[in-house]
């Protein structure tokens, strides 16, 4: 897989798309959470835009499909926005995001809409789905095997389900699972590191027998490297990247806030991302 | 469609079968215990089946089912003392578009998983068949740590899902191949002692109430392994000059309302009895809807509001006031004061 830097200024402009159309989102919902919607961006921007996910709005029923699962749920604005810009839905109905009846529900609900693949909401249960879909994968498929990508938060690696699957995983040798830790250091009591420390990730992560990458999770390029090295790698075993990023990321009054988890987003907002983006 | 007309006693016949595949095996089969039941008629379908896939979570040797990993080779997972990955597991099997078949200890399965099964699968709608093993209170050398007084009470607050309860291996022979072919998530209850086939050559239709006994001006109504002692029941208190109807329920979600509705219109007192708590129980059930649609008494006989003890089956029953001798008198009792 090679990336030009064409490409990588591509993905930092769809980024800038995704970032204000996931703003425009939560103000208008008037609640939700930006902090990791805004953290995890780059990375879900990188892994749906460039060209080695085999996933589009005509294949996203089969089973030879690669299977995107947002563990952190509440991460969904930016899944929602990314889906309709893919053209997996109508743009126009962004603007319904948690209104009553709306199919953009507060947290994602499976086949919703096409292209979640998820209920996502109680953390820690999508890495065992990926898991299932992951060894079925291998062990059904014909020919390609699909691929497995999961995004998880690091607050969310405090529950137990994230290591019974990470078990799994190492112990079923799910080569085709690349679990991503969205690692934004907060969560909603406080920073992660005061609340339920869950660092060194590699070495628990290397010790439940996966391959491991850290890398800064708001740089594509670097974001780019990590999937590359994902896809390229020969072992048994199962990838996770650890991606460090910034909550609220791109909006620079809540950056890094622990408030930035589920901060109301304003029109205050607004104007400041529209500032910065010169709209 | 199942359509079903009831004449009381003698319900008519009119049902057309969805049912892809059935069970066609010698009548000679005729298991005392319905965990024997369950492996041996599993592995019938699961290894003709290519859409299943069974996943165990190291529970494999009490579902007596530890042959199948090597009949099922691929299709077999074993995930390990982890209940609530099993759940998510089977979830990503249903979305690759096959048919998991989780088992375990109906305690660890419906409790330790609870969210994962709301989540994952009911919320989520995906095809995941449930199989609580040694469910009740009769699971009792074990302690209270094994026993399940609220399984029905957790999985019928779910939308979505189907609960199935064979009262014993004969229901279980009926019930199994349906239950695998529902496409709704479902669970299906099984429990751990010897039981007699007291269902054999009673008309049978799916997801309906069953008569077993003609009903009478007092009826019981029962389910699982709880048929037994009503049975029992219903004989001693003929005995005594007092006839009972009895109903067995194998369907407890959707519920046949419209058959409880008929049954409550017929009686002057419904008995119901269940080796479950007292809350959200059988009792719970057909209690707020007869008392809103006919209201009729209901003596509604359960495990009450604690936990079992550790001993035999039958002592733990009688703990419990589930015993047989337990039930007459609490029935007799209520007679005398209504």
């Amino acid at each position: 897989m090679n990336f030009s830097k064409k490409k990588i200024n591509r993905l930092k402009k769809i980024s800038n798309y995704i970032r204000i159309e996931v703003i425009k989102m939560l103000q208008m919902a008037g609640s939700g959470h930006p902090g990791g919607s805004l953290s995890s961006l780059d990375i879900l921007v990188c892994l749906y835009f460039s060209d080695f996910l085999n996933l589009n709005k005509k294949n996203y029923k089969s089973n030879k499909r690669d299977l995107v699962v947002l563990s952190a749920g509440h991460y969904c604005p930016t899944l929602y926005a990314i889906l309709a810009y893919k053209g997996f839905f109508n743009k126009r109905i962004l603007s319904t995001l948690r209104k009553f009846d709306s199919p953009l529900l507060g947290h994602p609900k499976l086949y919703e809409l096409p292209g979640i693949e998820n209920s996502g909401g109680s953390l820690g249960q999508g890495i065992s789905l990926a898991c299932g879909y992951a060894i079925s994968a291998k062990r059904f498929s014909k020919n390609k095997i699909p691929k497995v990508y999961c995004l998880m938060g690091d607050g969310e690696q405090n529950e137990g389900q994230v290591w019974e699957a990470a078990m799994f995983a190492g112990h079923n040798k799910l080569n085709n699972l690349c679990a991503i830790v969205d690692i934004n250091k907060i969560q909603i009591d406080g920073y992660t590191k005061d609340i339920l420390n869950a660092e060194p990730f590699e070495k628990k992560y290397q010790s439940f027998n996966w391959n491991t990458i850290r890398v800064d999770g708001n740089n594509h390029i670097k974001i780019m490297n990590a999937f590359k090295k994902f896809l390229n790698y020969k072992g048994k075993k199962p990838t996770v990247i650890l991606a460090d990023t910034v909550a609220g990321k791109g909006l620079k009054s809540i950056e890094g806030l622990v408030t930035s988890h589920g901060q109301p987003i304003t029109t205050k907002h607004l104007d400041e991302i529209k500032k910065i983006f010169k709209l | 469609m199942i359509k079903t007309t009831y004449d009381y006693g003698q319900a008519i016949i009119k049902e057309s079968n969805q049912i892809n595949f059935s069970l066609e095996f010698s009548e000679k089969q005729n298991f005392s215990s319905i965990r024997d039941a369950y492996a041996f008629y599993l592995k019938k379908i699961l290894i003709k089946n290519s859409k299943y896939v069974l996943l165990d979570a190291d529970l494999g040797t009490v579902a007596k089912t530890n042959d199948l990993k090597i009949k099922l080779k691929k299709r077999y997972i074993q995930v390990g003392i982890a209940e609530q990955n099993l759940i998510g597991i089977a979830a990503g099997v249903a979305q690759f578009k096959k048919i998991p078949i989780v088992q375990s200890l109906a305690v660890f399965l419906t409790g330790r998983a609870f969210d994962q099964i709301r989540e994952s699968v009911c919320y989520s709608e995906l095809n995941v068949k449930l199989v609580g093993m040694h469910s009740g209170m009769t699971l009792s050398p074990d302690g209270a740590t094994h026993q399940t007084g609220e399984d029905i009470s957790l999985i019928s607050s779910l939308p979505n899902i189907e609960i199935y309860s064979p009262a014993d291996s004969h229901q279980l022979k009926l019930i199994l191949p349906k239950f695998l072919n529902s496409k709704k998530p479902s669970y299906l209850r099984l429990f751990f002692p010897k039981a007699l086939n007291i269902t054999k050559g009673r008309k049978f239709y799916h997801k309906k109430i069953q008569i077993i006994k003609n009903l009478k001006k007092i009826n019981i109504i029962s389910y699982g392994y709880m048929l037994q002692k009503s049975y029992e029941t219903v004989n001693i208190l003929k005995k005594k000059g007092i006839d009972c109807g009895l109903i067995n329920l194998h369907c407890l979600k959707p519920l046949d309302y419209k058959g409880i509705l008929k049954i409550s219109k017929k009686s002057k007192i419904l008995v119901v009895i269940e080796d479950h708590n007292q809350f959200g129980g059988l009792g719970s059930m057909i209690s707020s809807y007869i008392s809103e649609k006919n209201p009729t008494k209901i003596l509604s006989i359960n495990s009450g509001d604690k936990f079992g003890k550790t001993g035999l089956p039958e002592e733990n029953l009688n703990y419990l006031g589930l015993s047989t001798n337990k039930i007459v008198s609490k029935i007799l009792k209520y007679l005398k004061k209504y």
